[in-house]
């Protein structure tokens, strides 16, 4: 799969996802970072309160009607790709989406207070790590989904407890987020197996 | 040259059979109706030789790519186009995707749509036609098309072999020149 394939894939399924769901994940991110900055949360504290809220709202995007309805479309399904060329393709969008939310709340929290951008770091990744987990609930029905959604969540607190934790130092929230990367890893593994045996009937 | 193998195959769901086994020989330039006892057969059914659904048990092949293992290279040669799929989202992304899944030129490929779109229309049915034949194809597989259609995109790929997966009338009928394969259920 060449660059220009994941982005063309990339570009269609982002104009499927909700454009207003992304406007308000924005506005309510910076509402939570401001929100964050006012209260006597320390930063550390608040990025692992942005960090959930975030994997919430990843979640949210990746089991939406219109990313369901995409990771289902018979339309890519027709396409000759493999099942791991298509995860990569349809985690970009979501995965773009996830991330607003705590940059969002990372500006808010900015504007207040001074930030050490290695905090911000770890809310970011719990919602990668999210979104990538909850894609593979697209593929799936009822306690099968909710499952997933359950692990994504689970994964993110798992991350924001490390991180609180952990020692308050830029190279412990480097290290905590990085832990994020074989959770996503393996995630978008799974995704692409789940999309390569996966036959679209569920309509019937 | 054969363009689609179909050897016993069948889908099964949940311990429920939902096509029953089938056998299926099409060759380049021929035309062949498969009816099916429901729509819902009919539907898988064209999935399968397509290479979207692979079968429960039996084989697919399509240009001798086996579905079930070479489904990317199998997906090359064939133009499916589905009956009752959701609107694609936008037409132009969604071409650019094809374009460039089947390393096209962005300019060919509206081309061949625009020659589909010409001559089917603006419906979902002839854009999802559309997208489908955007690339040169042996074989293309048809849900359930309108009266019609078949004979159209003969016209417009005259060497490709193209299946209509359909559901049974009371009496099968069969078009002329065409091979009916009857309904196995």
């Amino acid at each position: 799969m060449n660059a220009r394939t994941l982005t063309a894939l990339a570009r269609w399924h982002l104009g499927r996802l909700a454009t207003f769901d992304a406007l308000a994940a924005c506005a309510l991110g910076f509402l939570l970072g401001t929100l964050c900055a006012w209260s006597p949360f320390g930063e550390r504290t608040a990025a692992a309160l942005v960090a959930l809220s975030g994997a919430v709202f990843a979640i949210a995007f990746a089991s939406s009607p219109g990313a369901v309805r995409s990771a289902r479309s018979l339309f890519l399904f027709s396409a000759p790709l493999y099942g791991r060329e298509l995860a990569r393709g349809l985690a970009i969008a979501p995965g773009l989406l996830a991330a607003l939310f705590p940059l969002a709340a990372c500006a808010g929290w900015s504007l207040e207070r001074q930030t050490h951008l290695s905090s911000w770091l770890l809310p970011v990744m719990c919602a990668l790590v999210a979104s990538l987990i909850a894609l593979s609930a697209t593929l799936r029905e009822t306690w099968r989904a909710a499952l997933y959604r359950a692990l994504a969540l689970c994964a993110a607190a798992g991350l924001a407890a490390l991180s609180l934790l952990s020692r308050d130092d830029a190279a412990s929230h480097v290290a905590v987020a990085l832990l994020a990367l074989p959770l996503g890893f393996f995630a978008l593994r799974a995704f692409g197996e789940t999309l390569a045996r996966y036959d679209p009937v569920t309509e019937f | 040259m054969t363009v689609l193998r179909i050897v016993r195959a069948n889908f099964v769901r949940a311990g429920e059979e939902l096509v029953a086994p089938f056998d299926l020989d099409l060759r380049c330039g021929e035309r062949a109706t498969h009816f099916s006892a429901d729509a819902r057969a009919a539907a898988l059914t064209a999935r399968i030789a397509a290479a979207v659904v692979k079968p429960t048990t039996g084989s697919a092949y399509v240009a001798d790519f086996d579905t079930r293992l070479q489904a990317a290279q199998a997906k090359r040669c064939v133009a499916f186009v589905p009956a009752n799929e959701s609107e694609p989202g936008n037409f132009a992304r969604a071409l650019d995707f094809y374009a460039a899944a089947f390393d096209l030129e962005r300019g060919e490929t509206l081309r061949r749509a625009g020659e589909v779109t010409a001559v089917l229309g603006h419906g979902l049915y002839a854009r999802n036609a559309a997208l489908a034949l955007c690339h040169e194809t042996s074989l293309i597989v048809l849900e359930r098309p309108a009266p019609g259609v078949v004979e159209t995109l003969a016209l417009l790929r005259p060497r490709a072999a193209i299946l209509c997966s359909h559901v049974a009338p009371g009496n099968l009928e069969t078009l002329a020149g065409e091979r009916a394969v009857e309904a196995l259920r």
